[in-house]
């Protein structure tokens, strides 16, 4: 019997309150006669994205970055009663049930039932509930994964993944392509110096969570854009899809003899012009009524992709803090190297940073 | 446990002093906060608070409350409440909107965990404006206000003054003292880290202005006092790393501390008592209304973890839930209870008299480059604008601290989505709508500004208003159906008087310390700037020796009742000439040696 990618982690109730409060927490409890039409918050979830849980966690060395711990969580409703109720997923054999186990507050059931597992990061997984001997997907979690066969299952992805899930290739390459023109990342001096990053990288893979694929010149901005619109920034998804395709229908329109994606420099800067300026001959304004919206979308994602913590999918390695350490060096009267304007490794976590105290 | 001697509601600056001080003492306590308990990392356990740049200004979410600015986006730290889930509104030209407040935190510890550490003393003349003022004659107030509506604290500096150097020594906090506008007796700060080469310039300028404003007895800077402890802290039994110039990471401001080294009210007073047996701390518990019979609260109501009703009994309750929620909650309470309406209200100055700070500074490029990533909250302060002398020259009717920001727009997500934004609704702004900054056009931008900004800024007394008000919102409900907090709020004109002026002298410290002056200004300019200066949320329910004038008394006992206590920033008459975090738990602590005398 093969032994489960996924260890069973002692729950911490304390830590699973915490999340469970402030985000599931909610209903009128006073003033029940006043309860006003619009009242979305008492039924719609805060943050639903951050569920299941996917917390740091430490390795056999004792750092993070390899694993994440993961703690799923099953909110019952009013009048839900539960006599069993466990969770399969691709973390492990599908045959094998992690049951899930009641979150109690002094004494009493609070309603929330959960397990907690350890997992690789860098993966996607699929999973659902079996509750009273029934299959649920996830009532919290929006991700969903579709197979083949039309069967659905819940769906999350742990940190330093690429989640390209929800996008095609050409609507990634076309990603590139505008993501391309916000970064700085184009300078012949910054192009060598990504090349010789990913070099060393490539060399110390073993100590990475994730594998170094070519990244077409950026440091994993477009991986960041698709993982949060998977995830955190759901709701500009549909922004993404509709604009990509009226972009690509548009591109086809100029220049019928290639491929959106592979177009010439030009035709993407004029794009990227018109869109600012928000008249784009071509664009379908009864689809998308503000292209210089989506522009803003782009530009944001892209500038967060390229400089946040690379366990959001961007960054990759710490490229996008490298290149910054790199471009602002401190030298000395003999204008030799000594040093750094930027010495971001102090602050951060081993293995991606040197701080000595902070774990992750 | 049947009745505790002393149920606190609120664990930061307002409520954990006195935990601490009732829970050493062997009374019984009970703390309800609404917000997680995160702890730092331990060697075996990993702390919820990160070094990441997307925990404090995190992704986008949107606003979707039936306000003017729906549909606008927010970037929220983990730790402040979700305002869809519960908002506070503020009222502007007619118009309702929600807002990011900045410092208002949701967890044990409140916001001392959020906020840069500053923690700057009030002046002996913060605490006696009503006095100060009687008889001058101020410009840009016409009809008197300031000298009508200031009031002397009821308690004065010199009373303070032994409760600032507890709070020092016990919440652990660096700095030094020579050179503060304020009488000192005892030495409680630990020695601050080196400053960061940026600060130099700050530095200079300070010194400059102090001698162009008073040649004959110059204001120095002094180095900022920052709740963060540099040495080892005996009274919380912490224990800094071997390299202590490591704690200047620059995620400091907007970030709780991973190691448990920014000294909130969690790790330095409430964590080293947490075992005893006498105390329980209750996170995750929303206190929604409190009863009350002839004058004694008789029980407070709160929602478990799981939204379940609990009820608890106390001899003594003590509210510090932030000024904003705590009037809130006693408003609530007053709907539900006819007691309790008839003591709270008993004068109609709950809710009155709301109190922010006057902010603002000034932000220039130094000459040359730093690494801005290996720094705290701020570096040097100074009282320049902060003593008698020059409020009488300058014909104003009360002081600012200033002092220069060290990790802002240090990082590289936060200097881009501080870009042209005057403060935290604004974020992301410039950056997404500067089509132009892309490619070179960024690589010019990092070149002119990474590692190079630097900042002054001020915070000065607001005058008070009777009009400035909290009041429960007539429609908008939080996500547990009770009506949320309704802020109105006007600056007054000797207000933008005042921020002009100090807003200038900003300026004049980056110019005279030879940096290139880019603006300078107050947040009453800001777009939204009339709902933007709730960084700090003060009064409400002020303290004094009248029944008639105050909403407390000079113990923060709620008048016509013998056991509520009122015990954060909603006490303060006027605000002070500073941060207010360390005055509010100086204040708790002066509050709980009386409730000992009680108890």
């Amino acid at each position: 019997m093969a032994a489960p990618f996924a260890a069973i982690v002692i729950q911490n109730d304390e830590q699973i309150l915490n999340y469970c409060t402030k985000y599931l927490a909610r209903g009128a409890k006073l003033f029940n006669e006043t309860v006003a039409p619009d009242s979305f918050n008492l039924t719609t979830v805060s943050e639903n994205w951050r569920f299941p849980l996917v917390l740091s966690q430490t390795d056999e060395k004792g750092e993070t970055g390899k694993l994440n711990k993961v703690i799923f969580i099953w909110h019952t409703k009013p009048g839900e009663n539960i006599s069993s109720i466990a969770v399969v997923g691709s973390f492990a054999p599908l045959y094998q049930t992690f049951p899930l186990t009641p979150v109690t507050y002094e004494g009493n059931n609070t309603g929330f039932y959960t397990c907690t597992v350890d997992v690789p990061v860098g993966k996607s997984y699929y999973y659902k509930f079996i509750v009273n001997g029934s299959d649920q997907l996830d009532r919290i979690n929006p991700q969903r994964k579709k197979f083949t066969n039309g069967k659905e299952w819940s769906f999350f992805f742990t940190d330093y993944y690429n989640s390209s899930e929800e996008f095609e290739e050409w609507e990634i390459s076309l990603l590139y392509r505008l993501a391309n023109q916000v970064v700085p990342f184009r300078t012949e001096e910054a192009q060598n110096f990504i090349n010789r990053f990913y070099l060393t990288l490539a060399k110390r893979d073993e100590k990475l969570a994730m594998p170094i694929y070519k990244l077409d010149d950026s440091v994993g901005e477009v991986n960041y854009i698709t993982n949060v619109l998977a995830k955190e920034e759901r709701h500009h998804l549909q922004d993404y899809k509709v604009c990509l395709a009226l972009i690509d229908k548009l591109l086809r329109t100029k220049n019928p003899f290639t491929d959106s994606w592979m177009v010439s420099e030009e035709l993407i800067i004029d794009l990227y012009n018109e869109m600012a300026s928000g008249n784009v001959p071509g664009w379908d304004y009864n689809q998308y009524a503000n292209p210089t919206y989506f522009l803003g979308l782009i530009r944001r994602h892209t500038i967060t992709g390229a400089f946040s913590h690379p366990k959001y999918g961007g960054n990759i390695g710490g490229a996008g803090w490298n290149y910054l350490n790199q471009k602002y060096p401190i030298k000395n009267d003999a204008a030799q190297v000594t040093g750094s304007y930027f010495n971001w490794q102090l602050a951060l976590e081993k293995p991606l940073g040197r701080n000595a105290d902070y774990t992750g | 446990m049947s009745v505790y001697d002393a149920i606190i509601i609120g664990s930061g600056a307002g409520g954990a002093p006195i935990a601490y001080m009732l829970a050493k003492q062997n009374k019984t306590v009970l703390v309800l906060e609404k917000g997680p308990l995160i702890r730092p990392q331990t060697a075996t356990t990993l702390s919820d608070f990160k070094r990441d740049e997307l925990i404090s200004d995190g992704t986008e979410k949107v606003l979707k409350l039936n306000v003017a600015n729906n549909g606008e986006p927010f970037y929220a730290s983990h730790v402040e409440p979700d305002i869809n889930d519960e908002p506070h509104i503020y009222g502007d030209n007619g118009k309702d909107f929600a807002t990011i407040e900045g410092y208002t935190a949701q967890c044990v510890g409140g916001g001392t965990n959020l906020y840069g550490g500053v923690s700057l003393r009030f002046t002996p003349r913060d605490f006696k404006l009503q006095s100060f003022n009687a008889g001058r004659n101020l410009l840009d107030d016409p009809n008197g206000d300031v000298e009508r509506e200031s009031r002397d604290w009821p308690v004065d500096y010199d009373a303070f003054l032994p409760y600032y150097e507890k709070t020092e020594e016990l919440i652990g906090l660096n700095g030094t003292a020579e050179n503060q506008a304020k009488p000192w007796n005892l030495n409680k700060y630990q020695t601050p880290l080196q400053a960061n080469p940026i600060s130099t310039y700050a530095f200079d300028g300070m010194r400059k202005l102090g001698q162009q404003l008073n040649s004959a007895n110059p204001a120095k800077p002094y180095r900022t006092p920052l709740a963060v402890i540099t040495a080892d802290h005996a009274p919380s039994g912490r224990k800094v790393p071997a390299d202590a110039a490591s704690l200047k990471t620059s995620f400091v401001n907007r970030y709780g501390d991973p190691l448990g080294m920014k000294s909130s009210t969690w790790v330095s007073l409430l964590s080293p008592i947490e075992d005893l047996p006498n105390i329980k701390i209750k996170p995750n518990c929303t206190v929604t209304h409190l009863n009350s019979q002839n004058g004694k609260v008789n029980k407070v109501f709160y929602l478990d973890p799981a939204g379940n009703m609990q009820g608890a009994e106390g001899k003594i309750i003590v509210v510090a839930c932030s000024a904003i929620e705590s009037v809130r909650l006693l408003k609530i309470s007053a709907l539900l209870n006819q007691d309790f309406d008839q003591r709270i209200n008993q004068n109609q100055l709950l809710g009155k008299y709301f109190l922010t700070h006057a902010f603002g500074g000034a932000s220039g490029i130094i000459p040359g480059r730093v690494d801005k990533s290996v720094a705290l909250d701020s570096d040097w302060a100074t009282d320049c604008c902060n003593n008698d002398q020059f409020l009488i020259d300058k014909g104003l009717w009360a002081g600012a601290t200033i002092y220069n920001n060290t990790s802002d727009s240090a990082l590289p997500l936060s200097l881009f989505r501080t870009k042209d934004a005057m403060d935290l609704d604004m974020l992301w702004k410039g950056v997404q709508y500067d089509m132009n900054l892309k490619g070179d056009a960024i690589t010019a931008f990092l070149d002119k500004n990474f590692g190079r900004r630097i900042s002054i800024s001020y915070m000065a007394n607001q005058v008070p208003q009777f009009n400035n008000r909290i009041d429960l919102h007539p429609t908008i409900r939080d996500k547990w159906n009770k009506p949320v907090a309704y802020i109105n709020k006007d600056w007054h004109p000797h207000d933008k008087k005042l921020m002009n002026e100090i807003a200038t002298h900003c300026g004049s410290i980056l110019q005279l310390g030879g940096v290139a002056l880019e603006g300078s200004g107050s947040s009453y300019q800001a777009v939204n700037g009339l709902i933007r200066i709730a960084n700090h949320v003060l009064g409400g329910a002020r303290f004094g020796n009248a029944e008639n004038d105050s909403v407390l008394d000079r113990n923060c006992r709620a008048w016509h009742f013998d056991n509520l206590y009122v015990t954060d920033g909603a006490f303060m008459p006027t605000s002070g000439s500073g941060n207010p975090t360390h005055t509010i738990e100086a204040n708790s602590f002066r509050v709980a040696d009386h409730l000992l005398t009680v108890i």
